[in-house]
């Protein structure tokens, strides 16, 4: 609620002096970015779901999916560990922001963004050594239709944390306005959920 | 802004024009990121789409009039044609034409002054129409589902992912601006029941849209290699893995917004107001919606040997019970809407006539037999599934979809052309549509229903020409849409509220609304704050 105090101009005449409002919070980016990353999610989700599928499917039949020992856990197990790294690099920016502390923001999101970069050289080692051809194997059209979608989605949150930490150097994000880096980090952590999902459906169960 | 006022209007008006930062002309049209600008645009490209898509549904009609002769595609793949009938229709005319409307009108109903992300808006337009365009040309080098250039089949999967994250972009902007935009005052109980029906059907868009997208995605992996799941698409395969997206209960949510419009339109028209049953409407709407959600009845990549055009696996448990379930919600709100009309007719009000009331039954009755006879579908013993029946079952949704969507020009032609359309061409239309669907859901049910299967054979000509008129309706009934549009556009200027009655904030403003839409925003008390600001004495 404003509040408001009276005051007495030169002229004699008195006057109300209304403290302004708060300036509205819609949290319009927050919420725009929390619906795009649920659409990213379940475009990847079908993926799996059809990878399960059809992994069930040719199981059912007696054939194997994978050839023993092809995809080593180690590589995916390091990508995992990059991302659940960047999840406290990004929370760190968070609340960063929430003191005013800019340099502190700043530095944070670097380090998300070398941590995301970190994984997508990791995610290009466990594609490398798949060594399961896209034309001859079903489950390797699925790996890496699923893989590059959510590589696309690592690149879509990068550009998105680059952006963010570039207009908190302009000054556009505060404590009082931190919509932008709260947003970025909400597509960020869904970023690391879905490939939670992905390292279980796919590397570890494979 | 004293020292404005305070000029004399000669030097004040082209001072004003000069400081104008927006572009005018073409490039005002272009670049624009108003949300009137762009959701006329969505309008205009998806009823010409629209057109395109019934009268590409009409030739099919026309070539399989004789069953086993082609009359008109001799050497041709006739299912290019059943496909692309089938995208435009749902992706190139229905969904578009719903945003476009939702781009126009939302804004107004929730009183915001802008839409969220208006360049969001623009771009998910244009994205749109240049995935409906590149569609176009894959059909047209032979490409399409079962087409015979590879290059074609690969453009058509990418053209269709490009469409669908157009629409997905534009769906994104009317959803934030509900949320986040409103009015002080408007609770989400007080939406709007169009703005409304928009959030929830556009909801259930983003989580099902993005498999279709996914499923394409791995079609098109899939076929620019190796064809490992399903070859080389000879024979079309490809439209079998999409084919749940045309079939219940998916098409359910693609018209769900229609039972918003709808919402809207029957309190003005009966002079009657809604009070809690607002709620109760709000709750039947997102129960269509939700029972609208198909996602899961994706087909199979692992099911064997594969055909054109086969069943979507509909005969389990949970797609029974939501055939079911959804006749509820429509039922409801048939029911609350009568209840409107005896209301209104026991307060002495006299209900207004005009063509979105024509409209507004036709969609209902369609909408009615759409949900009743789509129960029947998942029936096993029946038999129903996949044949012509179900073609049928598309056609009537989608005919409700339509009329809905027509319902919605009409109604909101003031904010959306600046002009009143003429009723008695409304009324043309809305007769033709629902004769013309009517017509097509008999000559495909009929024969389904009688165990023709899923192809028209030997027997089925009589049907075939009933499908042949009924389409021919459809056509004219878009067509003669368009053209009464056109000429509403030369009409007389309209007042701010031309039915005298309307309740909700876009009828505050101006026809055409201005650029930011109010000068002031009325306080909103209730679901309808323009009723409270008429008679305050009555306002809850």
């Amino acid at each position: 609620m404003a509040t408001t105090t009276t005051a007495v101009g030169s002229d004699g005449i008195s006057f109300d002096l209304v403290a302004p409002a708060p300036p509205a919070r819609p949290r319009t980016l927050l919420f725009a970015t929390a619906l795009v990353a649920a659409a990213c999610a379940m475009a990847i989700f079908a993926v799996v779901a059809i990878y399960l599928e059809a992994r069930h499917g040719v199981r059912a039949g007696g054939q194997p999916w994978l050839p023993a020992g092809a995809i080593p856990l180690i590589g995916p197990n390091m990508a995992l560990f990059t991302l659940l790294l960047s999840l406290l690099s990004v929370r760190w920016a968070h609340d960063a922001i929430a003191h005013d502390d800019r340099q502190n923001t700043w530095v944070a999101i670097g380090i998300t963004l070398l941590l995301g970069v970190g994984f997508i050289n990791a995610d290009s080692f466990i594609w490398g050594g798949l060594h399961l051809g896209v034309h001859k194997s079903e489950a390797a059209l699925l790996i890496l239709t699923a893989g590059g979608m959510h590589l696309a989605m690592v690149i879509g949150a990068l550009v998105f944390l680059l952006l963010t930490a570039f207009r908190t150097l302009g000054g556009q994000f505060s404590s009082s306005n931190r919509e932008g880096v709260v947003a970025a980090a909400l597509f960020w952590y869904v970023t690391v959920a879905v490939y939670c999902v992905l390292w279980y459906a796919i590397y570890v169960t494979k | 802004m004293a020292l404005t006022q305070s000029r004399s209007d000669v030097t004040a008006a082209p001072s004003a024009q000069a400081d104008d930062p927006r572009p005018s002309g073409f490039a005002g049209v272009l670049g624009s990121g108003d949300h009137k600008v762009v959701g006329r645009l969505f309008i205009a490209t998806s009823l010409l789409f629209l057109l395109i898509a019934e009268v590409l549904g009409e030739l099919v009609n026309w070539d399989q009039v004789s069953p086993g002769s082609h009359k008109l595609f001799k050497g041709i793949d006739p299912n290019a044609f059943v496909t692309s009938h089938l995208i435009g229709v749902v992706f190139a005319g229905l969904i578009p034409l719903f945003l476009g409307v939702a781009l126009v009108v939302v804004p107004l109903q929730v009183g915001s002054r802008a839409i969220a992300f208006p360049r969001a808006a623009a771009l998910g337009f244009w994205a749109w129409l240049t995935g409906v365009i590149l569609l176009g040309i894959a059909y047209g080098i032979h490409g399409g589902p079962g087409g015979s250039r590879p290059s074609g089949v690969d453009l058509w999967a990418l053209a269709f992912i490009m469409l669908i994250a157009g629409l997905l972009l534009a769906s994104v902007c009317v959803i934030t601006t509900v949320f986040t935009l409103r009015a002080p005052g408007m609770r989400l109980t007080r939406v709007p029941l169009f703005s409304w029906g928009l959030v929830v059907s556009a909801s259930i868009w983003l989580l099902s849209l993005p498999v279709l997208a996914a499923v394409l995605l791995i079609i098109y992996v899939d076929h620019h290699n190796a064809g490992i799941f399903l070859g080389n698409d000879a024979s079309g395969a490809t439209f079998n893995q999409v084919i749940w997206a045309f079939r219940q209960p998916q098409i359910y949510a693609f018209v769900a917004p229609v039972l918003g419009i709808l919402g809207d339109i029957v309190p003005t028209f009966a002079r009657a107001r809604d009070e809690y049953r607002h709620q109760v409407a709000q709750t039947f709407i997102g129960m269509f919606a939700v029972l609208g959600f198909g996602a899961f009845t994706i087909t199979s990549f692992n099911s064997g040997p594969r055909a054109v055009l086969v069943q979507t696996p509909l005969h389990n448990p949970v797609v029974i019970v939501m055939s079911l379930l959804i006749i509820l919600p429509v039922l409801g709100l048939a029911g609350l809407w009568a209840d409107s009309f005896r209301r209104g007719h026991a307060a002495g009000a006299k209900p207004i006539k005009g063509s979105p009331l024509a409209f507004v039954g036709v969609t209902l009755a369609l909408l009615l037999l759409g949900v009743l006879t789509g129960a029947l579908i998942p029936i096993q013993r029946l038999k129903l599934n996949g044949t012509l029946f179900s073609d049928g079952h598309f056609e009537v949704v989608m005919g409700a979809g339509v009329t809905g969507a027509l319902a919605a020009l009409y109604y909101w032609s003031s904010k959306i052309i600046g002009r009143r359309v003429l009723d008695v061409g409304g009324l043309g239309v809305a007769t033709l549509a629902l004769f013309g669907t009517l017509a097509l859901a008999a000559g495909n049910m009929l024969p389904g229903a009688f165990g023709k299967g899923a192809a028209k054979v030997e027997g089925t000509e009589t049907y075939n020409w009933i499908t042949v008129l009924g389409g021919g309706l459809v056509v004219l009934a878009v067509a003669l849409a368009i053209v009464n549009l056109l000429a509403g556009l030369r009409g007389d200027s309209v007042p701010a509220d031309p039915w005298e009655g309307g309740l909700t904030l876009e009828w505050a403003t101006d026809s055409p609304p201005a650029y930011d839409n109010f000068v002031e925003v009325p306080p909103v008390g209730s679901e309808a704050p323009l009723l409270d600001l008429r008679s305050p004495e009555v306002a809850g």
